[in-house]
């Protein structure tokens, strides 16, 4: 067939293809365009074709880059920032680590690295992560109870306190000695989660039970923050001073911006998962430079290490409200469940124990609805008996 | 990423695709949106309660191929739904609807006789109806195809079609009009590659 009649006039302005090469005439066009063009009788026609949609693109305004962050703001307060207290959309440019914690039966366990800052965290850290209320504990000790269920407390570049930005207090004792570090902590008991805005812009969301120690203004050298339990750290950048995160077993020393630990008292290991960026991971008197996608683990007795490759959304789904399921063990599963619902989980058959589940469970609903859908997809039955969930192997 | 993926990912709960949705269309909805009034606010305001209802309602919403366009209708509903309230009448027709095109950095042409023909361009567009504007506008500014259109512009098929080709004849018409025009363009084009 005929090129110049295949293209006449109207079958090039549908032409998706013509349009393209108009608007991107460097691309690579499955037609020699310039010489269908040469070749056509109405070359002139076709010339205005081209003039007009290519002046067309100059046409319209455009939003600046002020008002569209502004605009998305709005947006994630009433949408993703609704149900949960996470803000994905700030890690997604930054690192991530994942630190899973345990001191078993060695409570006094010996910080074997050294601790900068010399601070004694073990004797700041007894208040434990019980009750129903997420605590907020000043430098003079006095205790604040913080009701919601997603807690929300920012501290501003002085130090001064907001709490789900409706309530605004301050550490008093920040004024009386501005050039001594002041400590302040914060306990997440079962069942709850808190996000934690930092004085120098680093945000740590607080998985249930868990707690960290920080100072309410980084007056040293080098920043320096204890947790213990499991968080997801978005560390503002300050090249002059240096970030660590401290916990019982392991030193983390933040190279890149973000990441998330895990540190409960009662896991057999320490791990860390990077998700994104550089961290380093320090203990005993060793250190381990970690690459994205890779899980370090420590066992807390033996002190062996591995070095290996995992999937990160299995470790950091939580701050979504989400937990990510590849061939998971379901011991593994209800243990997570048990500290995110604050739920006692027993077994009649122990050999669900050793089930593993594939797939994504959303903890947005209550822990009960989670059982629903387990239920419907492995051979798994629960019952509540007296607020305790019990599970066994449907026959 | 295709838009098939994108969306089903941002189904299955993923915030950052909610997110990439967002950075990746909102110039251009707002681009969109300007066509209908000048008030940046209100566009802005509908942009905003459209991606909070896509966030709310994402459960019920089945898959789509084009997310641009869904978007653009989702927009259009609220913003017309806007200006209905804020004029107290129930409905307006939509042929009424208006949708001005704006030229904004004007005379970035390097010759006179460029600047000529964009002003002229500006003219012209005046001259066609605001269906065929917006016909022309989603064809050739936000790369819709001729389904997609019929689905913003309530029309068929073919009737999509004829706004578009309508629309291109008259500016071409309009074209022939001005003495200026010296259509030497594309052989320009041609001969500054070859050498």
């Amino acid at each position: 067939m005929n090129q110049k009649s295949k293209f006449d006039i109207n079958a090039l302005i549908d032409n998706q293809d013509f349009i393209n090469w108009i608007l991107h005439p460097e691309k690579e066009s499955s037609y020699d365009w310039e010489q269908i063009i040469a070749d056509h009788p109405d070359k002139k026609e076709i010339d205005k074709v081209f003039w007009v949609v290519k002046n067309l693109q100059k046409e319209g305004r455009s939003l600046d880059q002020r008002s569209v962050s502004h605009l998305w703001k709005r947006i994630e307060k009433q949408s993703i920032g609704k149900k949960k207290i996470n803000y994905f959309a700030r890690w997604v440019a930054a690192a991530s680590v994942i630190l899973a914690l345990s001191i078993g039966g060695v409570l006094l366990y010996q910080l074997k690295f050294s601790n900068s800052s010399g601070i004694d965290y073990h004797s700041i850290a007894k208040v434990e992560p019980t009750g129903n209320e997420v605590k907020l504990i000043l430098s003079d000790q006095s205790e604040k109870l913080l009701k919601s269920n997603d807690a929300e407390i920012k501290y501003d570049k002085d130090g001064k306190i907001e709490i789900n930005e409706t309530e605004s207090i301050s550490d008093e004792e920040i004024d009386k000695a501005a050039k001594k570090e002041q400590l302040n902590q914060l306990v997440v008991p079962l069942g709850k989660r808190s996000s934690l805005t930092l004085s120098d812009g680093t945000v740590l969301y607080l998985n249930s039970g868990s707690r960290a120690i920080y100072p309410v203004v980084f007056t040293r050298k080098e920043r320096e923050i204890f947790v213990e339990g499991e968080a997801f750290l978005e560390v503002a950048h300050d090249s002059e001073k240096p970030f660590f995160v401290v916990t019982n077993h392991l030193k983390v020393r933040v190279l890149g911006t973000t990441f998330n630990i895990s540190a409960y008292p009662d896991d057999s290991k320490t791990s860390v998962v990077l998700v994104e960026g550089s961290v380093e991971t320090l203990f005993s008197s060793e250190k381990v430079l970690m690459k994205e996608n890779q899980l370090f683990t420590h066992e807390n007795s033996t002190g062996r290490t591995s070095l290996k490759e995992a999937n990160v959304l299995d470790y950091i789904s939580w701050k979504d409200g989400w937990m990510y399921c590849n061939q998971k063990k379901m011991e593994d599963i209800t243990t997570k469940l048990s500290r995110y619902y604050d739920v006692t989980i027993k077994y009649k058959d122990d050999n669900v124990k050793d089930m593993t589940i594939t797939g994504k469970l959303d903890l947005k609903n209550n822990c009960e609805d989670v059982f629903k859908v387990i239920q419907s997809t492995a051979p798994i039955k629960y019952e509540i008996n007296n607020g305790t969930f019990i599970l066994s192997e449907k026959r | 990423m295709s838009d098939k993926k994108l969306w089903l990912d941002f189904l299955s709960g993923s915030d950052e695709a909610f997110r990439l949705i967002y950075d990746s269309h909102v110039q251009h909805l707002f681009k969109y949106g300007c066509h209908f009034t000048n008030d940046e606010e209100l566009i802005k305001d509908c942009m905003h309660d459209m991606f909070i209802d896509l966030h709310y309602y994402r459960s019920n919403l089945g898959t789509i191929d084009n997310i641009k366009g869904y978007l653009l209708v989702s927009l259009k509903r609220k913003i017309i739904n806007k200006l209905d309230q804020r004029k107290k009448i129930k409905t307006i027709s939509l042929e009424d609807i208006p949708f001005d095109f704006i030229f904004t950095g004007e005379n970035d042409f390097d010759n006179e006789i460029e600047n000529d023909r964009a002003n002229h361009l500006k003219k012209t567009m005046q001259e066609l109806t605001p269906r065929q504007r917006e016909a022309i506008f989603l064809r050739y500014i936000s790369g819709l195809d001729y389904h997609e259109l019929s689905n913003i512009l309530k029309v068929n098929y073919q009737a999509a079609r004829n706004l578009v080709y309508r629309g291109m004849e008259k500016l071409r018409e309009n074209m022939n009009k001005n003495s200026l025009f010296l259509w030497f363009f594309l052989q320009k084009l041609t001969m500054g590659k070859k050498n």
